[in-house]
């Protein structure tokens, strides 16, 4: 008995060795890219983020699947390569080594947090492979990186319609609670700066954990400076406790968020307390009441349909970064054909009408993206109601 | 009593390693597992330290990220901001961590197991939310842009009529494969080492110690001063791996340094096998292989979300529950147990639960 | 004193969040007694308390939350039972390492498996009574401000004081005057001398288990309404409510009560007047000392001095 035990043990230990070296050793190279092109992608699609990375893993799939039904690029099909990072830095970076040395691919999408993108910037820069991030950070593109890209809306737009909501308000004095994150550390600096141009005073600063499960202390401090309204800028779940506290508190001045609760998960998890919140989104939630001499109303709802269509769920704007990525790394492939460099340059160039706003790059904006990607609505009773 | 390798089998293994590694990069066609073996180096030189304070010392240690992220962070905020060369850098970086392990480990090792788990955990945690909200540590976003590590000579340069001591870049470790070759050497030294250490004088007070911590005392040993002696050690491997990391991969940030990693490592140790220096070795590579492995196949069934998590979690306690004394011995043990059927075979020593002092 | 109502509105939130560290020490302490193991997972007890009442009454069962809320906690016991019944065999054999190490590997697993069964999402839960806020007016006497804001209590968080309160009682109850507790204040005090009289050690380890993982349940259900759940929820609790049983004296029961109510209000306050940046430090920086100090916690130091 003993030495079956002893067996099975020893036979499982190199077991797990041997698979390891499989792993290594059966991994063939994949064929040089000849006839299919190669686009490959990177998102968090499991771990914290999985709630931005699956949507815009889904999306891919879905384009990809739908664009060699229509005969691909050129003739040529297409095929994607997608890993998942896990939402981990490390591993952000070995998905995006093994795409590029690996998988050779054309261009990369992804990776879906800022976090997990910088981290990847210095080896697919190191590489020449174009990237179109799908993640926030104003870091990002800023300094422009020459082989980095993003299709999420910047801060500095979302920002910049928070200024102007609290201008025609007449909001002048303002407290600043954000999550402790590259998101939103990025949006608090932007308030900072853009503040300070519109004078806008911030009378209060705070932050939280992303993990953390109560802010009423943070809440207490900001109360007792009096500030004429409170802007929140994070993603969920810290923003949804945030609007709790507020009402738990008693606080009743007006509470405005970043675009990262621009989901029905954050009304979901505010409950009541989401009403009257207000917040810039992309367009992708309030496609239908959008007028129709608006550039971006077709590509909404196109996208919208033929999500919901696929995969029997609402599509998202996380959902629509990775669409708009796609569709750029398509367009500029059927102008300069499979060459990383003639790509990078065509992508500079690009303009297009996407999911998350008008894209119009240059050399200078790897983002292409401006305030009119964004509109400022309220929470009504589960709604996204537009507001000025 | 644990067997020790003699010192021809560690010469043996040593030189075999060498050749390995030297000749290695030439048989593998894709450079992208070029990058994964060095991050299996990496690891290793952080797992071998963890290896020497649990298996040998029988320390756990819960926290060991910390020490990591130390070295890390030392490199890149002194090469970023303070433009100093990458190898002082990393000097100054493992001196800095062996002076806070000291003063970290002394109070912390009169403690028994469980409490030192929880006092290193305890201290992860405060060095990980410090990471977090330091600004000088840059926050959430971390740090990036540390240069390649790089070789050279000094020479003596004429400018504008001063003498300047400059370097000439003879070697600069830029690309996967010098990656591989520098993370593999030190990886190699410290395994080295690590194998005298435990054969030496010291190593055999060690062990004596993780028998039996009375029984050690009253030897004569110093209990106290080789457990912090080990610790310290532990801490300068993981801050070495640190600078490593920094000036391969350019870019930290702390979420790379969190509870999470500390448990992998241990995890490591615990698949290699805790007492064993080569052991360490064959944890960091089957545990990173795993984790490829998992990747690869993530990619063709969707639905396995979050496997690698649970993977971890029934690796981890089905090895600690059938097959305590790691990878390595079980291995090494089974083969002993298979070929030699005739001799009387002492069952290796289940690792001896602590005598519970009141 | 214009500091008052937030002084107020910390102790009070203080209280309830230490509510639920007290009831994961105790869990703690309740295993540890038993079985000398240091269980890493008892904050998943927790995760799991709010995650499967939160499965339970959305679809496709829809179970009201009077039956939703004790089936999760009875769910969750059978789960504690069964990490009480893999730890068996290790016990016997295996170091305070293996064991530490093993329970780390359950509570990863807890983790992976809660992630893919109901997703990384937060999730909210419905109150156990849904009610506004009460708002408590400090009386000016106390606060000389006329506008003075008022003490917010949420009705939930008095079902959280009020089920740990009740726990607490039951506890103490059945340690008093049940077999199986007294059964286990016997091997918390000497191990080998109530193995001679008699006990039935293997039933008292699923038993310890059992009622660690339900009072964790209950505390996690309770909570999940105020935090909202997430499969990550339990880490933070699991390492507080640890560090709580720790400077209470592993192994005391008030000991770990105290302690957690003083780690809730400790951090609240810390929160509040000194940074909440680093509040999560609180906890550890405390345990940090503690351990330095005086390991077997506060009330051991208390003895020293009084001898």
């Amino acid at each position: 008995m003993k030495r079956l035990t002893a067996l099975i043990t020893t036979s499982c230990a190199l077991a797990l060795i041997v698979s390891g070296l499989l792993a290594f050793t059966g991994m063939q190279p994949a064929q040089a890219a000849k006839e299919p092109y190669v686009i490959g992608a990177v998102f968090d699609a499991s771990g914290p983020a999985a709630p931005l990375g699956v949507p815009e893993q889904d999306t891919i799939k879905m384009l990809a699947k739908q664009l060699n039904a229509l005969g691909g690029i050129n003739g040529h099909p297409v095929r994607v390569v997608i890993y998942d990072n896990a939402s981990d830095e490390a591993q952000s970076v070995m998905a995006v080594k093994k795409l590029i040395e690996s998988d050779h691919v054309l261009a990369i999408i992804g990776p879906s947090q800022t976090g997990t993108t910088l981290a990847a910037a210095q080896t697919v820069g190191a590489a020449g492979v174009p990237m179109i991030s799908c993640a926030a950070g104003i870091k990002i593109v800023s300094p422009v990186k020459p082989w980095i890209f993003k299709t999420a809306q910047s801060d500095v737009s979302a920002v910049a319609r928070v200024i102007d909501y609290l201008r025609a308000n007449r909001i002048s004095k303002i407290a600043v609670i954000s999550v402790a994150n590259a998101f939103g550390d990025s949006g608090k600096a932007q308030l900072e700066a853009q503040g300070k141009a519109a004078r806008i005073q911030i009378v209060a600063e705070e932050s939280f954990g992303d993990k953390d499960t109560d802010m009423k202390a943070q809440l207490m401090r900001i109360r007792s400076r009096a500030p004429q309204a409170v802007v929140c800028w994070g993603t969920n779940p810290g923003p949804a406790i945030v609007a709790k506290n507020m009402q738990a508190l008693g606080m009743k001045v007006p509470l405005i968020m970043s675009h990262g609760v621009a989901n029905k998960k954050f009304i979901e998890l505010a409950g009541n307390a989401a009403n009257g919140v207000v917040f810039p989104t992309g367009k992708l939630n309030v496609a239908e009441a959008l007028s129709n001499g608006d550039d971006q109303k077709k590509v909404l709802l196109l996208y919208a349909a033929t999500f919901k269509r696929e995969y029997n769920r609402d599509a998202d704007g996380f959902g629509g970064y990775a669409y708009d990525a796609f569709q750029l790394i398509v367009q500029a492939l059927k102008k300069v054909g499979p060459d990383r460099g003639k790509l990078r340059a065509e992508l500079e160039k690009s303009r297009m009408v996407g999911v998350s706003g008008v894209f119009r790059f240059n050399a200078a904006d790897h983002n292409g993206l401006g305030k009119d990607a964004f509109v400022m609505v309220k929470v009504i009773n589960g709604k996204w109601i537009p507001v000025r | 009593m644990k067997q020790t390798p003699s010192i021809n089998a560690t010469l043996l293994i040593a030189v075999l390693s060498l050749a390995i590694i030297l000749l290695l990069p030439h048989f593998v066609h894709d450079k992208y597992y070029l990058c994964v073996l060095s991050f299996v180096a990496i690891y290793t030189i952080l797992v071998v330290g963890l290896n020497l304070l649990m298996g040998y010392a029988g320390q756990v240690s819960l926290g060991h990220a910390a020490f990591y992220a130390m070295g890390a962070y030392t490199s890149a905020i002194l090469t970023t901001q303070y433009h100093l060369s990458s190898w002082l850098a990393m000097l100054i970086g493992v001196c800095l961590t062996a002076g806070i392990a000291y003063l970290v480990g002394v109070p912390c090792l009169r403690l028994r197991g469980h409490y030192l788990a929880m006092a290193t955990l305890g201290f992860g945690w405060i060095v990980y939310i410090v990471l977090l909200h330091w600004d000088i540590t840059g926050g959430t976003s971390g740090i990036q842009g540390m240069p390649n590590l790089s070789i050279g000579l000094p020479l003596l340069s004429n400018q504008a009529g001063h003498f300047h001591l400059a370097w000439s870049n003879l070697l600069v470790f830029d690309n996967d494969e010098r990656h591989f070759y520098l993370t593999w050497a030190f990886a190699l030294v410290i395994l080295i080492i690590s194998a005298n250490v435990v054969s030496s004088r010291v190593g055999r007070a060690l062990r004596a110690l993780h028998g039996s911590e009375l029984a050690a005392a009253t030897l004569g040993i110093n209990v106290a001063r080789y457990k912090v002696q080990v610790f310290v050690l532990s801490a300068a491997y993981a801050s070495i791996a640190g600078s490593l990391y920094a000036h391969t991969v350019h870019s930290i940030s702390p979420s790379l340094f969190g509870f999470t990693f500390s448990v992998s490592l241990v995890v490591m140790v615990v698949v290699g096998g805790m007492a064993s220096v080569w052991g360490a070795l064959l944890g960091a590579f089957s545990m990173t292989m795993l984790v490829e492995w998992l990747r690869t196949i993530g990619q063709s069934v969707p639905s396995l979300r979050e496997f690698d998590v649970i993977a971890h979690g029934i690796i981890l306690m089905l090895v600690m529950i059938f097959m305590p004394s790691g990878l390595f011995v079980t291995i090494r043990d089974g083969f002993a147990r298979l070929f030699r059927r005739r001799t009387p075979q002492p069952l290796p020593a289940p690792p001896a639960k602590e005598v519970a002092l009141p | 004193m214009g500091l008052l109502p937030d002084i107020a509105q910390c102790l009070f939130s203080g209280l309830a969040l230490g509510s639920i560290f007290a009831i994961v020490a105790v869990g703690f302490t309740i295993i540890f007694s038993s079985t000398e193991v240091v269980n890493f997972a008892q904050g998943e007890f927790v995760m799991l308390g709010a995650m499967l009442s939160y499965c339970l009454v959305s679809e496709p069962l829809k179970l009201p939350l009077l039956l939703a809320v004790p089936l999760a906690v009875a769910i969750a016991l059978v789960v504690g039972m069964g990490l009480g019944w893999v730890l068996m065999r290790p016990l016997k054999k295996a170091s305070p390492v293996s064991l530490i190490i093993i329970t780390v590997g359950a509570s990863m697993l807890l983790q992976g498996i809660a992630s893919h069964l109901w997703g990384i999402d937060q999730v909210s839960l419905p109150e156990f009574t849904p009610h506004d806020p009460i708002n408590l007016t400090l009386p000016f006497w106390m606060t000389h401000n006329h506008d003075a804001y008022p003490v917010t209590i949420q009705v939930q968080e008095l079902w959280v004081m009020g089920l740990a309160a009740l726990m607490v009682i039951g506890l103490t109850l059945f340690f008093r005057f049940t077999m199986m507790g007294k059964a286990m204040r016997a091997v918390a005090a000497n191990r080998h001398g109530a193995r001679l009289v008699g006990v039935n050690v293997s039933r008292l380890v699923m038993g310890a288990f059992a009622l660690s993982a339900a009072m964790g349940a209950i505390a996690g259900a309770a909570v999940a309404p105020i935090t909202s759940g997430q499969y990550s929820m339990g880490t933070m609790m699991g390492l507080k409510g640890f560090a709580a049983a720790i400077v209470g004296g592993l192994g005391s029961f008030p000991g770990s009560i105290i302690a957690g109510l003083f780690l809730g209000v400790l951090e609240t306050f810390g929160a509040r007047f000194l940074s909440s940046d680093y509040k999560d430090a609180f906890a550890f920086i405390i345990l940090l000392v503690v351990l330095f100090v005086s390991p077997n916690g506060i009330p051991a130091l208390l003895r020293r001095k009084a001898n």
